[in-house]
């Protein structure tokens, strides 16, 4: 191994005196300087994954009993909350029976578009315990009360239709209410709950 | 207090061997010494470079909701600051090195990139940028981008991503795109040139910055036009006159009992799984990494402008490997005496925009790669095999972190992304970079060994004087031939590390037993009731007959917890890497407290039943390292007769729209 310093000329070409490089910074204090930077790459990923984890899952505010929520340009007000074995067919034939062990749970919607947005939506899901949600079944039966059809439902008028949920019976007793579930952004979707 | 350069090792006797060992040494003790003497340093540079890309990628995600182009400029800046914490790093690696005492002066860049850091980044990180738009790396950050900006407005979501845009701009405004590319184009030039001449070191930047930009633009809407003009030229007369010959040509050749498609097929699939994979990753990534590393430490090489000026080859100018260009020489080119008029001046100024950056960018590249070629085969050699062994190292580590996580949905690697991609490259990058500077003093220390052993430069056609005679020329071939076999010796060794370091599983595997459930993270997943048939029902009707076989599994997906459990894709996995795609979409989607069961079908070759696996999942737009399950059949090379017969003529009807239980 040769010695340490400026190496010796490469072919003819003498070497000329390479400059001198600023000193390094002392070890303890690059240690240092490591450990602020180390800190604020920690901050930033920190900050990061909690404005991440807001923005990637959902998270909802329980509304007063009978209190309106609001999403998309439109007021939501949830006026009952009931639950049923079975499902009454308006149009006189067999009503709908739910599967062993599960129950229907029928919400009763008002909704008032205020302005024509053009992601409104009129469904609801339904939130249970521990963050459980359950979205809309498809009834076989024909309703007294419409589901809910987004495009037709006209702004400034009030409209009324029911989503119906089928729902272990296990946790039919611990509903929270009737979720405005929006994921468009990281703020806290509205759960809504009938009047007292 | 300055520690001093580490120590230059010179070649031992012994043969290649002999140099393949003192390589070896070299390139793995010296960079682990100057790893560890830099850590602090290196880490501080390789944060800041990665925080600044991060900061960059957030800004450009947020700038998107105003403008999908506003994004796209400052996503540049996403490359510009990782990049310019590389060079850094390369920077006071090579001054820890010593890399510039071995440089004459005469070849010495001496445009004052040792002096000044910002020349250092505006003359630099063209080279580099196009190294990673070559690697792909750039269409794999904007693939992030894209990706984040998808689940920011929904798949469905109204505000268009970059690549929405992109590809609008391609496929409904082709002009106005190609507009823009030539017109940032030309703004680079401009910019370029004005630095050139005032010499200002923040236009310096901002001509790597408007070259980011540039090189994104071309990436991700220049690909649509490439397209565009592809599906123009199928549909043109021209296309079936060639298609027409060639068939013409395989017709021929079919009467020579030989298939021209199958051959061409197997001649591109041996060259893309066996040629490229070790042509590309295992030698020229590395090597080329070198050679553009070797442009932070000013081994500036001849231009094009030199070339036109001296009227003579590369070959011609150069005698020996340790000669560099002048850069001084190329300025001097371009300041040609008086102001040009005319036509002249146009002729001048239109070959600089159009050779300029040839000049600059890729032509310096170039002959850096040929400098490092010359370094010689075992060196090289050895070099690829650090390499391979850092890479295959990064690797497995990847692997190892992604099973220590577990799979998950995109939700999880969303949040979690940087902390992994930061885990995964800082353990490496700094040595990789370490690395990277050590093989290139190793370079400089072997063309200093070889100028010395042979003596003064002599011009060029007059006689070194070397060994002649007979046995002289044998022991050269037999040399040359040894260094050969010694480099691709080491080749093969990396190629078949670097091979098997990348056999890693792509997803996180649940393993069960037949009618066992397999726990998942969303609840459990069971299949059982396997099933062969020759014929499909729906509603007691024969919908379906295959002359081969049908195989239904019952597969049921149970939300234990609190989140739903989907599957929405399957495969069976056959002997051979036999792989089989439902004949029937089949969607489990089961709510909390729920289990839904559904029938998937497959079409199999009914000598190839043994060993089917049958593997769910949940299938996401955009996903990371997640979970699948995989479950043995039960159907063995000994029962798979039986299983044959059993399924000759029998009739099955699947349920396909699922069944939903509570579950118990």
């Amino acid at each position: 191994m040769s010695a340490a310093g400026p190496a010796p000329a490469l072919g003819t070409v003498a070497t000329p005196p390479s400059p001198v490089p600023p000193p390094p910074l002392p070890r303890r204090r690059a240690w240092l300087l490591l450990g602020v930077v180390a800190l604020v790459v920690l901050v930033y990923l920190t900050g990061f994954s909690v404005w991440a984890h807001t923005y990637t899952s959902t998270r909802y505010t329980q509304l007063a009993p009978g209190a309106a929520g609001t999403r998309g340009g439109a007021e939501f007000r949830l006026l009952t909350l009931t639950r049923s074995a079975e499902l009454a067919d308006a149009g006189g034939g067999e009503p709908q029976v739910a599967d062993a062990g599960a129950t229907f749970v029928v919400a009763e919607v008002e909704v008032v578009r205020q302005v024509a947005d053009e992601g409104f939506l009129c469904g609801v899901d339904l939130l249970g315990p521990g963050g459980r949600v359950w979205s809309a079944t498809t009834v076989e039966v024909q309703r007294p009360v419409p589901s809910c059809r987004s495009t037709e439902v006209a702004v400034g008028r009030p409209t009324r239709f029911e989503s119906v949920f089928l729902v272990p019976e296990r946790y039919a007793d611990q509903l929270v209410g009737a979720a405005l579930t929006d994921n468009s952004g990281p703020g806290r979707s509205a759960v809504l709950r009938p009047p007292a | 207090m300055a520690e001093p350069a580490l120590p230059v090792p010179s070649r031992r006797p012994g043969g290649e061997l002999g140099e393949l060992l003192t390589d070896l040494r070299v390139l793995v003790v010296d960079t682990g010494r100057v790893w560890w003497r830099l850590l602090p340093q290196v880490l501080v540079l390789y944060l800041l470079g990665w925080l600044g890309s991060q900061l960059a990628l957030r800004l450009a995600v947020w700038a998107g909701d105003a403008s999908a182009w506003l994004a796209l400029v400052l996503f540049a800046l996403n490359f510009v600051a990782l990049l310019a914490a590389l060079v850094l790093i390369l920077r006071l690696v090579g001054r820890e090195l010593g890399i510039a005492s071995l440089i004459p002066a005469e070849e010495s860049a001496g445009d004052g990139r040792d002096e000044s850091i910002s020349r250092l980044l505006a003359v630099t990180l063209l080279p580099f940028l196009g190294l990673y738009a070559a690697f792909g790396q750039v269409t794999e950050a904007a693939d992030t981008l894209v990706t984040e900006q998808t689940v920011r407005y929904g798949v469905l979501g109204s505000t268009e991503t970059v690549l929405g845009v992109l590809n609008d701009a391609a496929t409904r405004h082709p002009g106005r795109l190609l507009l823009l590319v030539v017109g940032v184009y030309v703004l680079r030039r401009v910019v370029d040139a004005l630095h050139e001449r005032t010499g200002r070191q923040a236009l310096g930047l901002l001509v790597a910055f408007i070259e980011s930009f540039f090189i994104l633009l071309v990436i991700l809407g220049g690909i649509r036009l490439l397209q565009q003009a592809r599906v123009w030229l199928e549909d043109r007369a021209l296309w079936g006159w060639a298609a027409g010959v060639r068939d013409a040509v395989a017709g021929a050749l079919a009467r020579l009992a030989v298939d021209l498609p199958a051959v061409l097929a197997a001649v591109a699939s041996f060259l893309e799984d066996q040629v490229w994979p070790v042509a590309w990753e295992v030698v020229s990534q590395p090597v080329i990494w070198l050679a553009v590393a070797a442009l932070i430490y000013g081994s500036q090489v001849l231009s094009l402008a030199e070339l036109w000026r001296r009227g003579q080859t590369y070959a011609e100018r150069i005698p020996g490997a340790g000669v560099f260009a002048r850069h001084r020489d190329k300025i001097a080119a371009r300041r040609p005496g008086p102001p040009p008029q005319g036509i002249r001046r146009v002729a001048t100024e239109a070959r600089e925009a159009f050779l300029g950056d040839l000049d600059d960018k890729y032509l310096p590249t170039f002959h850096s790669l040929r400098l490092i070629l010359r370094a010689g085969l075992v060196f090289l050699g050895s070099f690829v095999l650090v390499y391979a062994v850092l890479d295959s190292v990064t690797n497995y580590a990847e692997t190892a972190l992604h099973q220590l996580l577990g799979g998950h949905t995109v939700d999880f690697w969303l949040v979690w992304g940087p902390w992994v991609d930061l885990a995964g490259v800082l353990p490496f990058e700094p040595l990789r970079l370490c690395l990277l500077a050590v093989a290139f003093r190793r370079c400089l220390e072997l063309f200093q060994q070889r100028s010395a052993a042979a003596g003064p430069v002599l011009p060029v056609g007059v006689d070194r004087g070397a060994p002649s005679g007979r046995g002289a020329g044998v022991r050269v071939r037999r040399s040359r031939l040894v260094a050969l076999l010694t480099a691709l010796a080491c080749v093969t060794v990396a190629a078949a590390g670097l091979r098997a370091s990348e056999s890693g599983p792509e997803h996180d595997l649940v393993r069960a037993r037949l009618g066992v459930p397999a726990t998942t993270q969303d609840g459990e997943v069971t299949v059982d009731d396997v099933r062969i048939a020759t014929s499909l029902a729906r509603d007691g009707s024969v919908t379906d007959t295959t002359p081969g076989l049908f195989v239904v599994v019952r597969v049921r997906a149970a939300a234990t917890g609190p989140a739903e459990q989907v599957l929405t894709d399957s495969r069976l996995l056959a002997d051979g890497d036999r792989v089989y795609t439902p004949y029937d979409t089949a969607t489990a989607r089961a709510a909390p407290g729920f289990v839904e069961s559904v029938d998937h079908v497959f079409e199999v070759d009914p000598g190839g039943l043994s060993d089917l696996t049958l593997e769910v999942w949940r299938d996401e737009i955009v996903h990371g390292y997640q979970q699948r399950v995989q479950v043995h059949l039960g159907i063995t090379a000994a029962n798979a007769a039986a299983w044959r017969t059993a399924g000759a003529g029998q009739v099955v009807e699947p349920d396909r729209n699922g069944t939903t239980q509570v579950l118990p």
